[in-house]
């Protein structure tokens, strides 16, 4: 029995988070899936291209959102603050910088639909209207 | 000359220094090259680094220009055409130094391609109107810029680690390549010199080795040829030197055996021919004691004269025993006060014909170191022929004493008398030789030959200088 209200109690956390947020890409970007590690590595700019081989454009979230918070632990298995220490690193060894962030939903939604391959993530709850971006499917 | 000629040198010494010159030269040449070598990578690497530092100064000026154009985006207002004219001119002139340096690798070239993609796109977005610029796609661009000239930094900043590591690790190279080839110019300095010293140290050995031999009058001893270079060429005529030296010595020797055999036989000679002369003297003279009775005024003149005769080959015949004994006998050196000697001989001759007006100039304190006897006979000869000579002038001068001639110092007999031509000097020192006839002065002809005889004994030299009847002069050294 408990182990029973267990599994319901994760499958429906799952479920939730799951809804939570959606990966948007340009709507002429011709992926339509990608798994977490493929995300992570376009969000930590370990992969700087897509297949069709136009540059990688993230955009990121404000670190008071909560969308970002569900983000990072979900997809990118880090912390705020150890990504934080990430980006530090990366700018003094490699010359990378963290992805531009923005607060605002919709001007997530303009930035993808204007760059290729530009990739963020909104909430699951917003109506994606625009035919501009599209939600990439994570497995 | 000939046997000089006929040894085949085959090495020269001066070869042999100039191919150690040139060694030398050679391994100096080698070292500044080892040096130029060793020091090659260093130079390059730190051109490397200036270079380096020259395209990361590019980098970030290229950034601060770069935010400026952003901010001239974001914000038109805040800056004038003429900074943002300016902006664009740096843009250029910073890429332009980037890309002249000779240090760009492909990689940093496709990074300042990225960025330089991305100014372009952030200069298109100045056409736009301020209101249809998006601030985030401008951010954006601005972004991917920085972080690729970012990226061109790290990548600089690596290559300049990189370099200074290098010139790091090789900065004692030039030091240790100049030290090594500095010993191994040493060594070889030290060996090349090391052996033509012993070269020079056998051959002048092996010289002064036959030399002391032969000079201590072994003439039989031969230098052993050890090389075939000048110092076998002078050993050579060397050994040809000795030869002659004992082929010379060898036909000395049987010249002064054949000599003292032959004054021997002289005074044998003439000892012998008193006897049977005492017994011609005495007989002709018992004859004219004896017999002159019986013998008429042509007889006893002719008898006269034989006797005459016998006495003149008696004095020749003491003359030629004097000569032969000055040869044969020891000489005993001694300090002489040859001008006592003089005084004294002087003063015999005034003695012995007091009519005569001569004058004896002698000077004091002449000294010789010589046998006081011969030199006695030496003084006595001269003097005496001084006398003889000035015989027919009515006045004479006669003297004695040292002077300087040639710059050798000399003993000197001068007289004012009949003097002799000086073009029979070479008969002048010659036995039984006489310049004047007998008639006019008397004498054997020895006494100069005895002179020359004594003088040559005390390792002397005698000659002399004459006019007819204006005197002559005989200087002697002892």
């Amino acid at each position: 029995m408990v182990r029973f209200v267990v599994f319901l109690i994760l499958a429906f956390a799952i479920s939730a988070r799951a809804e939570d947020l959606v990966v948007i890409v340009n709507a002429e970007n011709p992926v339509t899936e990608a798994s977490p590690a493929e995300i992570r590595d376009y969000f930590l700019k370990r992969k700087r291209t897509w297949p069709d081989k136009s540059d990688v454009r993230f955009i990121d979230r404000t670190p008071a959102d909560s969308l970002r918070k569900l983000f990072l632990t979900n997809i990118i298995n880090k912390t705020s603050r150890d990504l934080e220490l990430f980006w530090i690193g990366q700018k003094l060894y490699s010359g990378d910088s963290a992805p531009l962030q923005e607060a605002d939903e919709k001007m997530v939604i303009d930035f993808v639909g204007t760059f290729k391959g530009a990739i963020g993530y909104i909430s699951s709850t917003t109506a994606l209207t625009s035919k501009k971006v599209k939600a990439l499917r994570v497995p | 000359m000939k046997s000089i000629n006929s040894f085949r040198q085959t090495q020269s010494l001066s070869h042999k220094l100039s191919l150690a010159v040139a060694a030398v030269c050679g391994l100096f040449i080698l070292n500044f090259l080892g040096l130029y070598i060793s020091s090659r990578d260093s130079l390059k690497s730190v051109t490397k680094l200036y270079q380096v530092g020259q395209m990361n100064a590019g980098v970030r000026n290229l950034k601060q220009v770069g935010a400026l154009l952003v901010n001239s985006l974001k914000k038109p207002s805040d800056t004038s055409n003429e900074a943002l004219g300016e902006i664009h001119i740096q843009i250029e002139v910073q890429f332009t130094t980037i890309l002249q340096a000779r240090n760009n690798t492909p990689e940093l070239l496709e990074l300042l391609g990225e960025a330089r993609k991305r100014l372009d796109e952030l200069k298109r977005m100045e056409q736009l109107e301020l209101s249809k610029r998006n601030l985030l796609v401008i951010d954006q661009l601005s972004l991917e810029m920085q972080e690729s000239l970012n990226r061109s930094q790290v990548l600089l900043n690596t290559l300049s680690e990189e370099t200074f590591a290098s010139v790091y690790n090789t900065r004692y190279q030039p030091l240790v390549a100049s030290i090594s080839l500095t010993l191994l110019f040493l060594v070889f300095a030290i060996w090349r010199g090391r052996k033509i010293h012993d070269h020079f140290e056998n051959s002048l050995n092996n010289l002064l080795g036959a030399t002391t031999a032969v000079a201590s009058g072994n003439l039989d001893h031969s230098a052993p040829i050890i090389a075939n270079d000048e110092f076998g060429r002078l050993t050579f005529a060397f050994n040809g030197m000795t030869r002659v030296l004992r082929e010379t010595t060898v036909s000395k020797d049987a010249l002064m055996r054949a000599n003292k055999e032959l004054e021997a036989f002289s005074y044998s000679v003439s000892h012998d021919l008193r006897s049977p002369l005492r017994s011609v003297d005495g007989f002709s003279m018992a004859l004219l004691e004896d017999c002159s009775d019986k013998l008429d005024e042509t007889g006893k003149r002719y008898i006269e004269r034989i006797r005459n005769a016998i006495q003149k080959m008696g004095r020749l015949i003491d003359d030629m025993l004097d000569l032969s004994r000055l040869s044969r006998a020891d000489l005993n050196i001694t300090k002489v006060d040859l001008s006592e000697c003089a005084r004294a001989i002087a003063k015999d001759l005034t003695e012995e014909n007091p009519n005569r007006a001569v004058s004896f100039k002698i000077q004091d304190h002449v000294e010789a170191d010589a046998d006081p006897a011969l030199i006695k006979v030496v003084l006595q000869n001269l003097l005496s022929n001084s006398w003889k000579y000035t015989s027919k002038h009515p006045k004479a001068l006669i003297e004695f004493g040292k002077t300087t001639v040639n710059g050798q110092s000399a003993f000197f007999v001068r007289d004012d008398g009949a003097g002799f031509d000086m073009a029979h000097m070479q008969k002048l020192f010659g036995p039984f030789q006489r310049l004047h006839k007998e008639t006019e002065f008397p004498g054997t002809g020895v006494g100069l030959a005895t002179v020359q005889r004594i003088i040559t004994r005390h390792k002397g030299t005698i000659w002399a200088e004459a006019a007819m009847e204006h005197g002559a002069s005989f200087y002697f050294t002892l």
